[in-house]
């Protein structure tokens, strides 16, 4: 069971696996998802690796799983995921594979070059069609002026033809073109035609109504049909080309009536087939995609899986013998057990009879940082992981976080009402996981958000609890024990006379003492002018403890780090100082505040010293005349106790560790420091050995590899240290009234929101004021949802960040390391995807 | 039936009618038991102030506005709803 306190323990391990059963071993490690491989041959080029071959076979059988799926995509069949995941398949099987998509995209490739020119075929025959349809009219106007004149006047250029001809006596040899091209390009053509042939021909045109299908793109155009009157060769010629430019059809159009008439019945019956041959042609294409879609995604994950395999494969070096493959890879100690089941799985599918073996090896690198989470945790420790990877099994501040992050954020946030809308929305997800899983992995903010949905849930859930102690419900405060303040005892006429009347708690009339409200801010400060005067004293001081208590759980954090990595030295020289100077200056301040709250009731509270002034007057060893300014007897010699035990704090923290250094130097007795990467030795251990030798103290710095030691660089390292402590402490503490600060703004803006918004419609009289709230009000959930939910929830949680991130972490964490990334297939699918 | 509004039209006004049956039905029991925290909420000017009873009527007066509103949400949220229903119902088909 892993624990997320501490990073696990890894192992370098060196892998012997058999040539034949490489294969079958590395597909098993990456279903199991346990191990990280190393790179042995880092200075090979990628074209000269062993299995470069089969990488290009798989990219090739990639790109025409592509190209299939482009096409199914463009015909608009469904791909069905049926959420399978398909094994690796052995190296044989790629064959089969291959050969399977070869003939797949062969034959689509086939099918839609078929297609493409039956369509061409389709396209003629449809506007010849439509020329002769239009024609047909053109000619028969012709006849009909033809017939109105003298065969004299034909010379003139009227719409003539060669009708039923030889009967004007002598033919005017009238040659004409038919054919079809673009709407918008008609008027040009006209224009460029007219120009060329000085006006000597003559252009009919007529729109064709029903758009045609562009072979090659599939868009509808729509044409024209032309028919074109010329004389003599040379027009002829000249009006071809430009059709030609124009990029005009031409057709031949037969010239009597009975001609016409026949080639239409023909061009009918071909487009007729031709039809039965498109649609055939379509269907066939149709059933092949079809029956690729079933299977496209299954291929895919296999596909990928095979290039995964071989691309790790590379990673391998190849043992003298050329007999076995040598791997190198961090594995967590705890599942070393599956780790060998799943070699042996795999050394049994390939059949091979010797098994693989799995050494550990002792190193001196840092190996990788892996946390075990699940699904709940691993949205906290992705916040960690922002800010830095945990150093090798240092102290994981993520079980912490999982409370104290929704926790500071709900301090921040403080409503109720809101808080439960944020608690649903969360829970909404939550409760929807699986199906809300599957859909909509494209968006990247709801991505975040669903990322983050029990994040959302527990921020929610505090707010809900931070909003009954502030009293808070939509900015309105909720009377839910009865208040402990009362009015009864006012007079009616102080009542008329004053606008504002003064409760004084020392009146057991107006007070009932010692019965405060039992749980939260009494409601009637809600009705207070001096509300925010209170709430800040109380807010301030509230988060000035809240800092000091994370601060100085930090700070132990620290010791536990210490004790682990057995470094006896800093937990007394680095640790005691650093807790007792927090503890001496801070957490004095924090006793007196509780200390005040409880000494001083409301009938001397006039005479409660500040506890500011106490403070700075502290430091400056002054000390009030009076016996009234003092918080409790003795305070002035503890007060100096603390001050001094305080700045002793300092020095220990500047030279105890280095003069340690300096004197284990001395003496000899130095931690080994070989030169780490190149020789780890391989120890064969026995599995039921017992842990590993501690991983290297990481707390003695200044010594590089040379053994060279500087005892100045250590003593400006522990200086800059020690100042960066000090200072932080005064600087972090004041930091955590980002606690007041933005509660405060949440609490207005909240306010605000009502007395502006939801105001003017229940500010209306009689029934007016149903009307005006049902059209205010949805404005008002939208604002409030926009303004109060999504800004402040993410302002609140950058603070809540931040605070996390810089004044508790920087207390203990070093955040050094690498994050481990197995060599899984799940990760690589979820990438795919 | 036809979609008038759209998917995303449709939830919004579900969520939002919702959230206003709970909110204003409850808003109109804390005018009815004329809580003093509501007291600036109400239409009442300082003249009104003076006699008991009428402040009482205005309370109740807003309690009732409260249920009004809370009632016509019923009917946006059922009208939501059916658009909901309609909008998905639509996209099983055309699929």
């Amino acid at each position: 069971m892993g624990s997320l306190f501490r990073s696990e323990e890894m192992t370098l391990a060196q892998l012997f696996l058999q040539s034949e059963a490489a294969y079958a071993c590395v597909s098993e490690l990456g279903e199991l998802g346990l191990v990280q491989f190393r790179d042995l041959n880092p200075d090979v080029n990628a074209f000269q690796r062993k299995f470069v071959n089969e990488v290009r076979r798989c990219d090739e059988m990639e790109r025409k799983l592509r190209f299939l799926e482009k096409e199914i995509r463009k015909a608009g069949i469904p791909i069905v995921d049926t959420g399978e995941n398909p094994d690796a398949p052995p190296p044989r099987e790629m064959i089969d594979l291959e050969a399977t998509f070869e003939k797949l995209e062969n034959e689509m490739k086939e099918v839609n070059t078929n297609q493409e020119a039956l369509k061409r075929n389709f396209l003629e025959l449809t506007e010849l069609k439509h020329i002769l349809r239009k024609t047909q009219s053109f000619f028969e106007e012709a006849e009909f002026h033809h017939q109105m004149q003298d065969p004299a006047l034909a010379e003139e250029s009227h719409a003539l033809l060669l009708g039923d001809e030889e009967r004007g006596g002598q033919p005017m040899r009238l040659g004409f073109v038919a054919g079809v091209i673009n709407r918008e390009r008609l008027p040009t053509f006209e224009r460029m035609l007219w120009r060329a042939c000085r006006g000597n021909v003559f252009l009919r045109q007529t729109e064709i109504e029903t758009p045609l299908e562009d072979p090659v793109t599939g868009d509808q155009v729509h044409k024209c049909v032309f028919i074109i009157f010329f004389q003599g060769d040379q027009l002829k010629s000249r009006v071809k080309k430009i059709c030609e430019g124009f990029r005009a059809t031409l057709y031949p159009c037969p010239e009597t009536p009975a001609e016409r008439r026949e080639m239409a019945i023909g061009v009918m019956t071909r487009i007729e087939d031709l039809q039965t041959v498109l649609n055939q042609t379509q269907d066939h294409r149709h059933r092949v995609l079809v029956s690729a879609a079933k299977n496209i995604r299954v291929w895919f994950i296999k596909a990928r899986k095979i290039k995964a395999i071989y691309h790790t494969l590379n990673l391998f070096n190849l043992d003298v013998t050329q007999k076995c493959l040598i791997a190198e890879c961090w594995c967590p100690v705890a599942d070393l057990e599956r780790i060998q089941l799943a070699l042996r799985r795999g050394t049994e599918h390939s059949g091979s009879s010797v098994p693989s073996i799995l050494n550990r090896m002792t190193t001196k690198q840092a190996p990788p940082t892996y946390h075990k989470t699940n699904k709940f945790t691993s949205a906290f420790q992705a916040i960690v992981d922002s800010y830095g990877v945990a150093s090798y099994c240092e102290v994981n501040p993520a079980p912490f976080t999982i409370i104290t992050f929704p926790f500071l954020f709900a301090v921040m946030f403080g409503d109720a009402g809101h808080g439960l809308i944020m608690a649903l929305f969360g829970l909404w997800m939550v409760w929807r996981e699986k199906q809300l899983m599957n859909q909509r992995k494209d968006d990247g903010t709801w991505a975040i958000f669903f990322g983050g949905r029990y994040i959302i849930l527990l921020m929610g859930a505090f707010s809900i609890y931070t909003g009954f102690i502030y009293n808070d419900f939509f900015s309105k405060s909720l009377n839910i024990f009865g208040s402990s303040w009362s009015m009864a005892n006012i007079s009616d006429e102080d009542i008329e006379k004053y606008d504002m009347i003064e409760l004084d708690p020392n009146v057991t009339s107006i007070y009932k003492p010692r019965s405060p409200y039992p749980f939260g801010l009494d409601p009637i400060w809600n009705m207070a002018e001096n509300k925010i005067t209170f709430l800040n004293s109380f807010k301030m001081k509230m988060s000035v403890i809240l800092g000091v208590l994370q601060m100085s759980f930090g700070i132990c954090l620290s010791l536990s780090n210490y004790r682990f990595f057995k470094d006896p030295v800093s937990s007394v020289s680095v640790f005691i100082p650093q807790l007792l100077f927090l503890l001496c200056i801070f957490g004095y301040m924090v006793a007196i505040i509780f200390y005040k709250w409880i000494a001083y009731d409301a009938s001397i509270s006039y005479k409660a010293p500040s506890l500011l002034i106490t403070m700075i007057n502290m430091f400056l060893f002054k000390f009030p005349e009076s016996q009234d300014d003092y918080l409790y007897s003795g305070q002035k010699g503890f007060q100096i106790f603390l001050v001094l035990l305080a700045v002793a704090c300092v020095p220990c923290m500047l030279f105890i560790k280095p003069y340690f250094a300096w004197r284990a130097h001395k003496s000899g007795k130095r931690t080994v420091r070989v030169n780490g990467a190149a020789e780890d030795t391989a120890v064969i251990m026995d599995q039921d050995e017992g842990e590993m030798p501690p991983p290297p103290p990481e707390g003695v710095s200044g010594h590089k590899e040379e053994e060279e030691f500087d005892i100045g660089e250590l003593l400006i390292y522990q200086a800059i240290h020690t100042i960066e402590f000090c200072l932080g402490c005064i600087s972090h503490t004041a930091s955590y009234l980002r606690l007041w600060a933005l509660s405060l703004a949440h609490a207005q803006l909240s306010e605000v929101l009502w007395s502006m918004v939801l105001h003017i419609g229940l500010g209306f009289q009689g029934w007016v004021g149903a009307v005006v709230t049902t059209l205010v009000f949805p404005a008002f959930a939208v604002l409030t949802i926009a303004i109060l939910l999504v800004m402040e929830g993410l302002s609140a949680f950058l603070h809540a960040l931040r605070l996390h991130w810089v004044e508790f972490q920087s207390k203990f964490y070093k955040g050094e390391g690498h994050q481990f990334v197995p060599f899984s297939f799940e990760a690589l699918m979820e990438d795919h995807n | 039936m036809f979609v008038i509004c759209g998917p995303k039209l449709s939830i919004c006004g579900f969520i939002i009618s919702i959230w206003g049956i709970i909110m204003m039905g409850l808003l109109g029991v804390f005018f009815l038991i004329k809580s003093p925290l509501l007291l600036e909420d109400i239409p009442a000017t300082k003249a009104d102030f003076e006699e008991r009873a009428k402040v009482d009527a205005i309370f109740q007066q807003s309690a009732y506005n409260c249920w009004v509103v809370a009632g016509v949400y019923v009917f946006v949220g059922l009208f939501s709803y059916f658009q909901m229903r309609m909008n998905s119902r639509q996209q099983y088909v055309v699929t």
